[in-house]
């Protein structure tokens, strides 16, 4: 599986967000993104997955276009920051709605991703209900539960503990094993040198390709 | 499916408000096409005036409408609020969902529409004796039809608006719109010497479609029950015409589902 950039920019009312980015990512591998808060990480991640369309270049996955052949990615997960699940229903609940979406999997695939992430999948609480971290831990299993080719996971290990941490390395270490082309974009050091295969830097919208420490 | 449900039963609800309300024939006998008239706009025997009262009551009458857009207007737009980009990383093809999603609030419009009628028409069975007579059948199915149009094309016209302006404003925004369409109504009166000037103005209004004691009946069942104060108001032309607008809004829709960036994450309070 490739997923290609091919001198990608992006304006949004005149300002340039993405300069002309070009990448070739394969999967089994982890690619690492650092970047100061701001520098366009999370407008990469939503210009490659196809959530947002880009000014120009492409995007394409094995040779589909994306928002030409396809809108996003076919086999995707993905986490980014600030964006919540529905605050009135479970956990097993939210994760049940999103996997009727695509319809691949069923309750136990469900229940595996959760407790993959360390949730338990009877929980009766509601979403609102959820500390920092447990909302973390749900976004991740959203993420990987339908086994997708592609996960890219924004500040993944933000607001959890250590043994969360060290839960969600070790899942994301599994699902390169299993092939999943990995993009990763932390603040955490610890995170970049431990998992990624490929480090990138992005400074205000220019990328630049760094040795892993 | 649960709020479908309370979808319908304010459909049935709001189906006896109309009947109790608007269906009071003299006499204790209406006429299944009266019926219906009356419900498009009619008062009694006389087509909708478009005096101030007239169309205030009108404006009345098109509350099951509001509150239909209401209720559907959040359908396609709820994807765009809580985990919007979760639900669209999972959505390859967003013309197919949006295709789906479409043909439930056209599904919505059919049964929430259908039911307001029926509920009027038992509860007018309860209270009076209803003479059914052919062209009430036909009139019956129009009203509905054209109705059922009219809550598609502005059902999604509220999602679609949501997207760019948030659910609270896309909501006044075409409530504001009906009312605005309703408002010069009230000049045709100053317009009683120009009866062309009038016709055309009520002809180019697509609200005035929904008033069927306007249009004139073309064919020999349904010429007694239509005789329309204006000219040029046709059933089958209020027919084509609310159907070539509600394509419209599909269509436009279909574009701006396909290309919207999914740039902010939570729509409602615009957190990025």
């Amino acid at each position: 599986m490739l997923l290609s950039a091919n001198h990608i920019t992006k304006k949004i009312r005149g300002k340039t967000i993405l300069q002309d980015i070009s990448l070739q990512l394969e999967g089994g591998n982890v690619y690492g993104f650092v970047g100061r808060n701001g520098s366009g990480k999370t407008m990469l991640f939503r210009a490659l997955s196809g959530l947002m369309a880009v000014s120009s270049g492409s995007v394409s996955i094995d040779g589909q276009v994306l928002r030409k052949d396809v809108s996003v990615l076919p086999s995707l997960g993905i986490v980014l920051e600030n964006v919540g699940l529905y605050p009135d229903q479970t956990g097993m609940e939210n994760l049940q709605y999103l996997a009727r979406l695509r319809g691949l999997i069923g309750p136990d695939d469900i229940r595996t991703a959760l407790v993959r992430v360390g949730l338990e999948p009877e929980d009766k609480r509601t979403y609102r209900k959820y500390s920092l971290g447990m909302k973390q831990r749900l976004a991740i299993a959203q993420a990987i539960m339908e086994k997708p080719d592609v996960i890219m996971l924004d500040e993944p290990t933000n607001g959890l503990d250590e043994d969360g941490v060290q839960l969600i390395r070790q899942l994301i270490l599994e699902e390169k094993q299993r092939g999943a082309l990995i993009l990763l974009a932390s603040h955490n050091k610890e995170d970049i040198r431990l998992l990624a295969d490929h480090l990138f830097r992005i400074e205000s919208g220019v990328i630049s390709q760094e040795e892993v420490s | 499916m649960k709020r479908t449900l309370l979808l319908l039963l304010a459909a049935a609800v709001l189906g006896i408000w109309l009947s109790w309300v608007y269906i009071n024939p003299y006499g204790g006998q209406i006429l299944l096409s009266q019926l219906v008239l009356q419900l498009s706009g009619a008062r009694g025997e006389f087509p909708l005036s478009p005096y101030l009262s007239g169309l205030l009551e009108f404006t009345l009458r098109l509350v099951p409408a509001f509150l239909f857009q209401a209720f559907v207007g959040i359908r396609l737009y709820q994807h765009y609020c809580t985990a919007s980009v979760y639900v669209f990383s999972r959505i390859p093809n967003r013309i197919r969902w949006y295709a789906g999603q479409t043909a439930v609030i056209g599904l919505q419009a059919l049964a929430y529409q259908l039911l307001l009628m029926l509920a009027a028409l038992v509860t007018a069975l309860l209270r009076w004796q209803v003479v059914w007579d052919a062209a009430g059948f036909l009139l019956f199915a129009l009203h509905t039809l054209l109705y059922t149009l009219w809550l598609i094309m502005t059902a999604v016209l509220v999602n679609l608006l949501a997207i760019f302006q948030g659910s609270s404003a896309a909501f006044a925004w075409v409530t504001g719109g009906q009312l605005a369409l309703l408002a010069p109504l009230s000049l045709l009166p100053l317009l009683d010497d120009a009866p062309l000037t009038q016709s055309l103005l009520v002809c180019l209004n697509p609200i005035c479609r929904l008033i069927l004691s306007w249009h004139t009946g073309q064919t020999r069942l349904l010429a007694p029950a239509l005789a329309a104060p204006y000219r040029g108001l046709y059933p089958i032309h209020s027919v084509v015409l609310l159907l070539v607008l509600c394509a419209a809004v599909l269509a436009v829709g279909a574009q701006i589902i396909r290309r919207h960036d999914l740039i902010v994450s939570d729509m409602e309070s615009g957190g990025k």
